[in-house]
């Protein structure tokens, strides 16, 4: 199961850091508040859901429980995952509606301390950077930090 | 709250609402003294308990309605007002009970003015007043003799789970269990009913013998449990019956009318769920009944009927389904009323309403605002009701019906279903998708193959099921999902009705029936109306259940019961009676074009045909007439010989070649979807039989593009707000030599007529309605519009010309008396012609004619 991979790491100076799941999709990495997120899954049968919006690619039969699944690479207009088999669904939850985000991959559980935090650049306007809310620095690369109310309001973008 | 307490307020409340039916009872049979003596002691009961938990205000309010209950058992007479008085007491009661469950304690307050009226009426009873208390029974044998006699609804009114059967008197067990704990098993229940069918259809892809056994037992078992909670959910319609005498009584008061009410079916059981939602449309159909269905007594004598108005309500189950009518025997529906109140609301024009059937008209008392009553009484009239009635009882899945037969009553019939928790419904597949179909709207599931007398047609793009002499709109699945249709044969068409409007949808297989539970869309998919929710199957997979009232929604036929006149896509209310010819022409659907069209039916050999400059010709009384060949079939070798219909007159004809002529009939002929294609007016059902009306006008043009050319005796408007009108009117008038145009919008039709020349003559159509055709007219004066250059066409005389109208129209023909018209319409062209030539030649003469 896939959370015997997942292991902690800490990035920055302090440990009062917020704690983030990293994911993969379309090659990039982006953070998640694990908050957020309640399991993850592998994804198996997806029921597609006819004259739907593009970004929901069906419905979810996760342990009894049906799920809305939205796709990240669609929502941020990345084109469709190749095989949705090969992909990963993480569990959310928005006004008692139940959703599973449908990504690439999954990777570790990091820790990142607040100072470590940049906001947006004033020139990124991409749908992408509507749903993030900041960056963080990790390492040597740069993570954005999924914004989740922003992406499961299909009305607003 | 004390325990004690508690239970003796659940206990009272319970009995006490049947204590009210049965004094109803006891006032029509006042020699039944066991009714009286139940009430008696059942309050009696409440008195005694009342003061034991100290209840004080109670004990002496039930304490004096003792009193009276006392006399009344003892024999004295149970007038109006006593009973009524007796009535109001056990309001009071209940009020505190109620009261006391609310607050846990009594509310303050006096109740000296009831308690000095009880008081007044028993001394008048003329008996010793009776303080002494009757031998005691206790209240456990209170309860069943209450039980035993009444014969009106006298079941606890909570749930109560125990073995319905038990041994007499007190083995009757039973336990409260509060509502939320009955739902919270629902709710496992269902979960379970889900994986016992999960384990099933694992069993049926592994086939391991050793579980055999013990699965079937498990699936019984599920079953049964199922069927054990549901039952434990349901509730005799008794409890919906047990107010219904006291509201009858109150009605009849108030209307000054004598009625009785019969109930039948008091122990159908129904989902408790629903009792409270039927409550509501019951109590007011009730109403309805007494005050507008139920006449007055002195119209009742008149009619030769007693003057007591019944008023009966049953209830009976019907695969899985339970019914309530509530009929009387008044005066029926007024459809005359309900039509003009239609018309005057602007929801119909009169043409219209000529054309609805009973039922279509019928459906208007349900529309919010359109009460019948002319006077508003206290009971009804005013026009709101009859529409949350509809509403309610669509919004659990029921349906409401009307049957009504003037003179002799009317009746109300509910189809309500016995539960919504768990809906059996059709699993369908469609382009290798499941999706289910809730089998409540489902009427039949018909086979599409090859052999299958059932024929699917497309007719000018739209899909039609003709099924029994019945014409269904049909659509395929998959283009109403959006899905890749799969083209294989043996497909499926399922029939589905919602409310009125009966429809197919054509599926590739039917794959099972299971049932489901069904869980609501969330908020991010529930705008896609052709689903009502989704639900686990059997195998784990997640469907999609379609919603078929959105399904018909979708397609726009939703309301073909209560179409608009400008509903794009159903022009069904273009009835016209008249003769028709019926032929077949190439493949497809059979054509029909009106007989007053058609010159001639003539029979050819192809020989007389010659192809000429691409165009079949054929010699005519020395002239060449244009013929074209609709058929696609046609036969150059010499010997065939073919149909030939001519269309138009004289130097004007067109052949038209068809395959054969099969009928000519006379009927009325409903167009129920337009057309897009050119030669075609739309499509319409004669005998059960799709049949496609041909615009002749588009023959005509084809034929005599010259011949226009040469001649054209002057131009024609044709006014009318309805197509159907032109498309009736110009073949005739294109084939006498006129140029021919329609104006079909009031907005710009009277500029368009003030622009044309002023040799140019307005045919008007009457029929329009009357708003309609006043609008026309007024706008057509307003321009200035001369008297001889209007006339006027109708097909029933139904108008009621102002004199304006008659001003203004100079001279008004019948639509189907075509050569009256005509002539009038020459006699107008050839005496402007006359006189142009006149003013041009011999100006004197003018002068001096």
């Amino acid at each position: 199961m896939l959370s015997d991979t997942v292991e902690e790491r800490n990035f920055g100076t302090g440990s009062a850091g917020e704690k983030f799941f990293t994911l993969k999709s379309a090659g990039q990495i982006y953070g998640l508040s694990v908050e957020h997120a309640q399991t993850i899954f592998r994804v198996l049968a997806v029921t597609p859901i006819p004259l739907c919006r593009p970004e929901i690619v069906g419905f979810l039969n996760l342990r009894g429980k049906i799920r809305t699944a939205v796709s990240l690479r669609r929502r941020f207009g990345l084109g469709s995952e190749e095989r949705l088999a090969d992909c990963f669904a993480i569990c959310l939850e928005k006004n008692s509606e139940s959703f599973a985000l449908i990504v690439d991959q999954v990777g570790d559980v990091v820790e990142l301390a607040p100072d470590m935090k940049i906001e947006d650049p004033a020139h990124c306007h991409s749908p992408r950077s509507q749903m993030t809310s900041g960056l963080f620095r990790m390492g040597s690369a740069l993570v954005p930090i999924l914004d989740i109310d922003a992406i499961l309001d299909f009305e607003r973008h | 709250m004390d325990e004690l307490l508690s239970e003796f307020i659940t206990e009272s409340r319970e009995h006490i609402d049947g204590a009210e039916s049965q004094l109803l009872r006891f006032e029509k049979e006042p020699t039944d003294a066991r009714l009286i003596a139940g009430i008696f002691r059942l309050v009696h009961t409440i008195k005694g308990t009342a003061g034991f938990v100290g209840l004080d205000r109670l004990q002496i309010v039930a304490h004096a309605a003792e009193t009276v209950i006392g006399d009344l058992r003892d024999g004295a007479c149970a007038s109006e007002r006593t009973i009524s008085l007796v009535l109001a007491a056990i309001d009071r009661i209940k009020w505190l009970l109620a009261e006391v469950d609310r607050l846990g304690e009594e509310p303050d307050g006096q109740d000296d003015e009831l308690i000095t009226a009880l008081a007044a009426s028993a001394k008048d009873s003329g008996l010793p007043s009776n303080d002494v208390q009757k031998p005691n029974l206790m209240s456990d044998e209170a309860l069943v003799t209450t039980s035993k006699s009444a014969v009106i609804a006298e079941k606890p009114s909570d749930l109560v789970i125990g073995p319905k059967e038990g041994a007499a008197s007190r083995s009757k067990e039973t336990i409260r269990v509060t509502v939320g704990t009955i739902e919270s098993i629902m709710q496992l229940v269902s979960e379970l009913v889900l994986t016992r069918n999960q384990l099933v259809e694992q069993m049926r892809r592994h086939e391991i013998d050793a579980f055999k056994v013990p699965l079937q037992t498990l699936s019984n078992l599920t079953t049964d449990l199922q069927d054990a909670v549901m039952r434990a959910r349901m509730q005799p319609v008794g409890r919906l019956y047990s107010n219904l005498p006291r509201l009858v009584r109150e009605l009849a008061s108030e209307l000054g009318k004598k009625l009785t009410l019969t109930t039948d079916g008091a122990d159908t059981e129904i989902d408790r769920q629903l009792i409270d939602v039927i409550r509501d449309p019951l109590t007011h159909l009730i109403r309805n009944c007494a005050d507008h269905g139920i006449e007055s007594m002195k119209e009742r004598v008149a009619a030769g009927k007693s003057e007591i108005g019944e008023i009966r309500v049953s209830a009976s189950h019907q695969a899985g389904h339970i019914t309530i009518s509530i009929a009387d025997d008044g005066r029926g529906l007024n459809l005359e009323k309900i039509a003009a109140k239609v018309i005057s609301s602007g929801r119909a024009t009169a043409d219209e309403v000529q054309m609805f059937s009973f039922d279509e008209l019928a459906k208007f008392i349900f529309e919010p605002g359109l009460s019948t009553a002319s006077a508003v009484s206290k009971v009804s009239g005013r026009g709101v009701g009859m529409d949350v009635v509809r509403s309610n009882i669509e919004s659990i899945g029921g349906t409401v019906s009307i049957t009504s037969k003037p003179g002799s009553g009317t009746m109300f019939v509910l189809r309500i279903p016995l539960t919504l928790a768990i809906a059996p419904a059709l699993i369908v597949e469609v382009s290798g998708q499941k999706f289910a179909l809730p089998q409540l709207a489902v009427v039949e599931v018909l086979g599409l193959g090859e052999h299958s007398t059932h024929v699917l047609e497309r007719v000018q793009k739209a899909l039609i099921l003709n099924v029994r002499e019945n014409i269904l709109p049909a659509i395929e699945l998959s283009d109403l999902l959006g899905l890749e249709s799969r083209l294989s044969v043996e497909r499926l068409a399922v029939i589905l009705k919602v409310g009125g409007t009966s429809f197919a949808i054509i599926v590739d297989d039917v794959l099972d029936v299971q049932e489901i539970v069904v869980k609501p869309m969330g908020a991010s998919i529930a705008h896609i109306k052709v689903f009502s929710g989704q639900t686990i199957l059997g195998d784990g997979a997640v469907v999609l259940i379609l919603d078929p009232g959105g399904m018909a929604a979708q397609i726009g036929i939703e309301n073909a019961g209560e179409r608009l006149p400008d509903t794009a896509k159903l022009v069904s209310d273009k009835k016209n009676t008249q003769l028709m010819i019926v032929f077949r022409a190439g493949p497809g659907a059979l054509k029909v074009l009106p007989l007053s069209v058609v010159a001639r039916i003539e029979t050819i050999s192809a020989e007389q045909l010659s192809l000429v400059d691409g165009r079949l010709v054929m010699m005519r009384q020395s002239r060449l007439m244009p013929v074209v060949a609709i058929s696609s079939t046609w036969s150059t070798s010499k010997a065939a010989v073919h149909v030939l219909l001519v269309v138009g007159q004289s130097d004007q004809a067109v052949g038209l070649l068809v395959d054969e002529v099969t009928d000519i009939i006379q009927q009325e002929v409903a167009i129920q979807i337009s057309s897009s294609a050119i030669e075609c007016i739309g499509v319409g059902e004669i005998r059960g039989e799709p049949v496609e009306f041909l615009d002749v006008s588009h023959y005509l043009q084809i034929g005599r593009v010259r011949a226009e050319v040469a001649e054209c005796r002057g131009t024609v408007l044709l006014a009318s707000n309805d197509q159907g009108f032109s498309d009736l009117v110009s073949p005739t008038l294109i084939a006498s030599g006129y140029r021919v145009h329609s104006i079909n919008q009031l907005l710009d039709g009277p500029r368009m007529i003030a622009q044309s020349p002023s040799s140019d003559v307005v045919l008007i159509d009457m029929d329009m309605g009357d708003e309609a055709r006043c609008h026309w007219i007024d706008a057509l004066c307003s321009m200035g519009l001369v008297p001889d250059r209007l006339l006027g066409l109708y097909t029933q005389n139904l108008m009621r010309l102002r004199s304006r109208e008659i001003d203004a129209v100079s001279r008004i023909f019948i639509k189907a008396e075509r050569r009256q018209w005509l002539d009038a319409l020459e006699q107008i062209f050839d005496v402007r012609k006359e006189l142009s030539t006149a003013r041009s030649c011999k100006p004197t003469q003018e002068w001096a004619a």
